[in-house]
């Protein structure tokens, strides 16, 4: 069948060795798609939203540093006097360091005591048992009436034990020492030297230690203590309450989209669709109001209204290959993302159609020369402008102040706006002009995946940050061509107020 | 194998870009026109010219130095756009069973006065199918035999589409031939 001198064979020995340069961006794609093609430990999702998860990282390691954080910082003067004074102890304990020095010269001596003491009233219980019941009870502290006779913070007699560690002694140290026991004991009690046993780690492992923040120094010259309550529940802080009630709050975010275009386009082609010809993301802003309800502590369900702008550029390359004559406009499945148009004359006025996302008329108004393979880019820039409203279930994970809040949820978007604009000249003074698009969704539906970062400021008042991945289950634009899927992914911060529910 | 040679495939496997780069450099013009002969469009042609050389890049591990280098690229560039076109078949919207053909006396003199542009263009305007077959079977060779294990079609499949394809060809070729001489 394939005789010398017919057609297979001539096409052979014209096409066989045939030879056509491509254009020099053609190596520029290939080498920016090597490291991702070639390196299959980076994977593409980490090299194309590096900066996402840059945030998270950060916004973890912020967090983790927060939870490793000595919970066991002294007091500032401001702090101090805040909180003793909220207890009401500082005044009675200067009044009762003041009686008690004049009474107990020998104990105020340093020598008698040794650093690193572990500093109890457990030992105390036959001092103790001489005084009068009545006299054990201090605001904010009681004396139990057991045998171990361990400080106890008032109306939390049983469900709390406190060990107070001495981290260094001084002289103003044991006075406070002295007061803490004389107050536990009894007003006017004084503790043998030997009630005040040697340190000993292994007392701590019995009695695990966390902050007893009211017991910290009444005076700034004085090395702290720090102490432990068992029972969480009576630290006035309001990390481990469990929040529950309405939620409001505001965020604003920025973000960044990216498009994917449903016209049968998989794999790596996708991929240059996506890095190269069909999108360029650009960054922009929503702000918004949200409002839920915390209906268990861990649980939340938040909904809202949203204003967000949305704008952005797709570039499409246009080649023209001038050849003899002139068809018209054309609309075919060639016209499909990245637009490929033969413009069969060379000069005068011709008409370009591009399906998608609008159509765009192209006017050329120079002469292009003849056997010329032209190579324009023209940039379509839509902006939106969006209602959204989401409806969100969020879990919080909480340690102490920290909540890590993993969240999906269905996003209503509604336009308020669209416009598109041609973007860029044309070396070949193309003109272009727009027809909208027909095919633009006014309505859209998207899913979104969350992790945010609250930091509670108060128990009501928390700040908020965090990353969002939304992508859209309904197509922004629509027509018998193509369908384009956009992704999204952003960062927002904000604040929360929670009602706590009583 | 030339050193040279060698030596780009070397620096190639190592990830080395300036290989990469004369290795590119030394095909590419070769294999853009391979692409452009299967390819509908010249976008096209350049999305199958970097998806080869990314396959060239991905599997130069593979190769083995008894053949040409220059054969194992092109047949890795071929499979390429092969698999380009399964992609697009569902946007085809032209099949052989929608093509009439028309049976021309072909002038051999016609032939002549194509050059390989002109060819090109002529052979990018055929359906897909037929193209690919056309082009597996005149120019770089294959056997039917061949061609259908490679498309997943019968050898007589084959037959026929390259019969339609020369027929479209010829019609082509001699109504431009009658526009040339007006």
């Amino acid at each position: 069948m394939k005789g010398e001198g017919d057609l297979e064979a001539f096409a052979a020995r014209l096409l066989r060795d045939d030879a056509v340069a491509p254009r020099d961006e053609i190596w520029a794609r290939i080498e920016s798609a090597l490291p991702v093609e070639g390196n299959r430990f980076v994977p593409l999702f980490l090299t194309k939203y590096f900066w996402l998860l840059a945030a998270f990282l950060v916004i973890g390691l912020w967090g983790w540093w927060q939870l490793q954080r000595n919970p066991m910082q002294p007091l500032t003067d401001k702090q101090y006097t805040q909180r003793s004074s909220q207890l009401g102890i500082s005044e009675r304990l200067e009044r009762q360091g003041e009686a008690h020095e004049s009474k107990t010269p020998a104990i105020k001596n340093p020598s008698t005591q040794s650093n690193n003491q572990l500093f109890s009233t457990e030992n105390d219980a036959g001092a103790a048992s001489a005084n009068n019941k009545s006299k054990s009870e201090i605001q904010g502290f009681k004396k139990t009436d057991d045998a171990h006779g361990e400080l106890l913070p008032a109306g939390k007699a049983d469900a709390s034990k406190a060990v107070i560690r001495k981290e260094n002694a001084t002289e103003d140290t044991t006075v406070y020492r002295e007061n803490i026991l004389a107050e536990a004991v009894g007003k006017g009690a004084q503790p043998s030297p030997a009630s005040v046993e040697p340190f000993n780690g292994s007392r701590f492992l019995e009695n695990p230690i966390t902050d007893l923040s009211y017991l910290q120094p009444i005076a700034p010259s004085w090395p702290y203590y720090s102490a432990t309550l068992k029972d969480t529940r009576s630290i006035p802080d309001f990390g481990p309450k469990p929040l529950s009630g309405w939620v409001v709050g505001a965020f604003a975010d920025i973000r960044s989209t990216s498009l994917r275009i449903n016209n049968g386009r998989e794999g790596s082609a996708q991929l240059v669709d996506s890095l190269l010809g069909a999108e360029m993301a650009s960054a922009n802003a929503g702000v918004g109001i949200t409002f839920g309800y915390h209906f268990t502590p861990k649980w939340r369900v938040t909904s809202g209204i949203g204003y967000a702008t949305w704008c952005r550029t797709t570039k499409y390359p246009v080649r023209f290959t001038v050849a003899d004559a002139f068809e018209g406009t054309v609309a075919s499945s060639d016209q499909i993302i990245p637009l490929e148009q033969d413009v069969q004359s060379a000069t005068g006025i011709q008409t370009i159609s591009v399906n998608a996302p609008a159509q765009v008329l192209i006017n050329n108004t120079q002469t292009i020369p003849q056997d010329a393979s032209l190579s324009e880019q023209l940039a379509i820039e839509e902006c939106y402008s969006l209602l959204q409203i989401p409806l969100f279930i969020e879990y919080r994970h909480s340690r102490g102040r920290i909540g890590f809040l993993p969240g999906a949820g269905l996003s209503y978007e509604h336009v308020l706006k669209r416009s598109t604009a041609l973007v860029g000249a044309s070396a070949y003074a193309l003109e272009g002009s727009i027809v909208q698009a027909d095919a633009a969704r006014k309505n859209f539906l998207s899913l979104t995946a969350s992790l945010h970062v609250e930091y509670s400021i108060t128990e009501h008042l928390h700040l908020r940050a965090g990353g969002n991945y939304k992508s859209w289950i309904t197509p922004v634009y629509e027509s018998e061509l193509i369908k384009t899927f956009p992704r999204l992914i952003s960062i927002d911060a904000g604040i929360i107020y929670i009602f706590q529910r009583r | 194998m030339h050193s040279v040679e060698s030596n780009i495939i070397k620096g190639c496997l190592k990830g080395k870009r300036e290989a990469q780069r004369a290795l590119y450099d030394k095909y590419k013009d070769g294999l853009f026109a391979l692409c452009l002969r299967y390819a509908r469009c010249t976008a096209d042609a350049e999305d199958m010219l970097q998806d080869g050389f990314i396959k060239v890049y991905r599997d130069l591990h593979q190769y083995k130095p008894e053949a040409p280098l220059a054969f194992w690229i092109r047949r890795v560039m071929i499979n390429t756009a092969l698999e380009h076109l399964r992609k697009f078949k569902n946007s085809f919207s032209e099949g052989p069973d929608n093509i009439r053909l028309l049976h021309l006396e072909t002038e051999e003199k016609a032939f002549d006065e194509l050059n390989a542009q002109e060819l090109r263009r002529r052979i990018a305007e055929l359906p897909d199918d037929f193209r690919t077959v056309f082009n597996l079977y005149a120019i770089e060779g294959y056997s039917h035999q061949e061609i259908g294990d490679m498309l997943d079609i019968s050898v007589a499949n084959s037959k026929v589409r390259l019969n339609r394809a020369r027929g479209i060809l010829k019609r082509s070729i001699k109504e431009s031939n009658q526009y040339y001489t007006l």
